[in-house]
């Protein structure tokens, strides 16, 4: 759920043009998987939705996102679609800038491959759905919380230090709380016997 | 809480009669994101809000509810000022008041795309907006902007009432096991609501979906264009120096 909520005007053009032609692969890719498979277009959506929703809900300084939720119900290919709709959708609600949208995408969609591919290896170890779901998230939306600082430290020619030692800490502290609600929501759709977190789906 | 405002955000969106209603919505973003564009290139700290000049009048003639517009531009408010303030002590460390300079060019230039965007949102009804967007994007993402779309709504009134429901006393309980349960359920009911949507959605036009918003374009789209174009152009002028 680190995210850079800079308004436009901030990380100068070529870092978000840079940002968009980036992400443009993995958007691509998850297009065509789209396509392929027009059946997944209602949870793709959906699960767009529902992370904008949780967006709404302030979490002390900062809020839910459930993008490793996303990864590990959609997988990585179309887990880029949905991340997309949800920072566009941020972006047109003055939530982060539209020319940021791109750099945007590129930090939540690595947050839903990573705890995808976590949560994959981990119930492939033979871990529970909801304990793997919980190490898989706080694992890595602690480690994505050092990204941000770094990438506006780069792009605003400044040190990432006084980022690190403000957003940080409340980042790591949500990263956690995440971790707690969508092990409990994988938890939940296992027993519902819902097929898009099972391990071998 | 944020979900009841926003939901009294989209409310005065849908029914509201404004001069800035009447705005086609891709020439309402199309500027937007011209003036966004613009800004990058003024560099003179005192014209930049030039560029936010007819959005804040837009604004007054709309007469949106401030309660949105203080949804919408609080929380980016803050993250910027609350970045350039961790910024700025370093920033004159290594540039001394130059890089202070660069700071304040960063805040001034932020809050004005920030008023352009904000308005441009709170004025475009919610739907003209996704649908607009749907009818620009390829196949695949315009199915799939429809149905987020769609599914907000929903999805936001279930969350509240989850929030509703954890709540012992006008006290929230925290039961972590109770709102992932009733995350699953709001998730696992929302998609069979979308299916129902995506097949709707088929329907009406299959891969690219016609825009049930006319894309007509009137007097005051033209206006609207001379007026945001003349602002750029001042501050091209003027900012470039």
């Amino acid at each position: 759920m680190a995210h850079v909520h800079l308004p436009d005007g901030v990380i100068p053009l070529k870092w978000c043009l840079l940002g968009f032609a980036t992400y443009s692969v993995p958007l691509a890719l998850g297009l065509k998987r789209l396509v392929e498979r027009p059946s997944t277009i209602p949870l793709v959506g959906t699960l767009a939705a529902v992370s904008f929703a949780a967006m709404q809900v302030p979490v002390v300084c900062a809020h839910l996102m459930l993008t490793p939720l996303t990864g590990i119900v959609l997988g990585p290919r179309l887990s880029a679609v949905s991340v997309f709709v949800v920072d566009t959708a941020c972006a047109l609600m003055g939530h982060g800038g539209v020319t940021v949208v791109g750099i945007n995408s590129i930090l939540n969609w690595s947050e839903a491959a990573g705890g995808w591919l976590l949560y994959r290896l981990l119930t492939g170890a033979g871990l529970k759905p909801g304990r793997a779901a919980l190490v898989a998230t706080g694992t890595v939306l602690s480690c994505t919380a050092f990204v941000p600082p770094f990438v506006m430290a780069v792009a605003l020619n400044t040190s990432p230090y006084p980022f690190l030692f403000t957003l940080t800490p409340f980042w790591i502290l949500t990263a956690w709380l995440e971790a707690l609600v969508t092990s409990k929501t994988v938890g939940a759709l296992v027993r519902m016997n819902v097929e898009w977190v099972s391990p071998g789906s | 809480m944020r979900l009841e405002r926003i939901d009294s955000l989209v409310e005065w969106s849908l029914e509201a009669d404004t001069p800035a209603h009447s705005l086609n919505p891709v020439v309402k973003w199309g500027s937007t994101l011209v003036t966004v564009l613009v800004a990058f290139a003024v560099r003179r700290i005192e014209v930049l809000p030039a560029l936010a000049l007819p959005y804040v009048v837009l604004a007054v003639l709309s007469r949106p509810p401030r309660e949105a517009l203080l949804v919408m531009a609080v929380p980016p408010s803050v993250f910027l000022a609350v970045t350039l303030a961790a910024m700025s002590p370093w920033e004159y460390l290594k540039h001394g008041t130059e890089g202070l300079r660069h700071v304040a060019l960063y805040s001034v230039r932020g809050f004005t795309d920030l008023t352009a965007l904000v308005v441009t949102a709170v004025t475009t009804p919610i739907n003209a907006t996704w649908e607009t967007a749907a009818a620009l994007a390829p196949p695949g993402l315009a199915q799939a902007f429809l149905v987020f779309h769609g599914s907000l709504y929903g999805v936001m009134r279930a969350f509240r009432g989850i929030l509703v429901a954890l709540t012992v006393r006008g006290r929230p309980k925290p039961s972590l096991e109770a709102f992932g349960a009733a995350l699953a359920t709001v998730l696992a009911r929302s998609v069979s609501s979308a299916e129902r949507m995506e097949a709707a959605i088929e329907v009406r036009g299959g891969a690219r979906p016609r825009p049930r918003v006319s894309l007509r374009f009137g007097v005051s789209d033209v206006v609207w264009t001379i007026v945001v174009a003349s602002s750029c152009v001042v501050a091209l002028t003027l900012g470039r120096g």
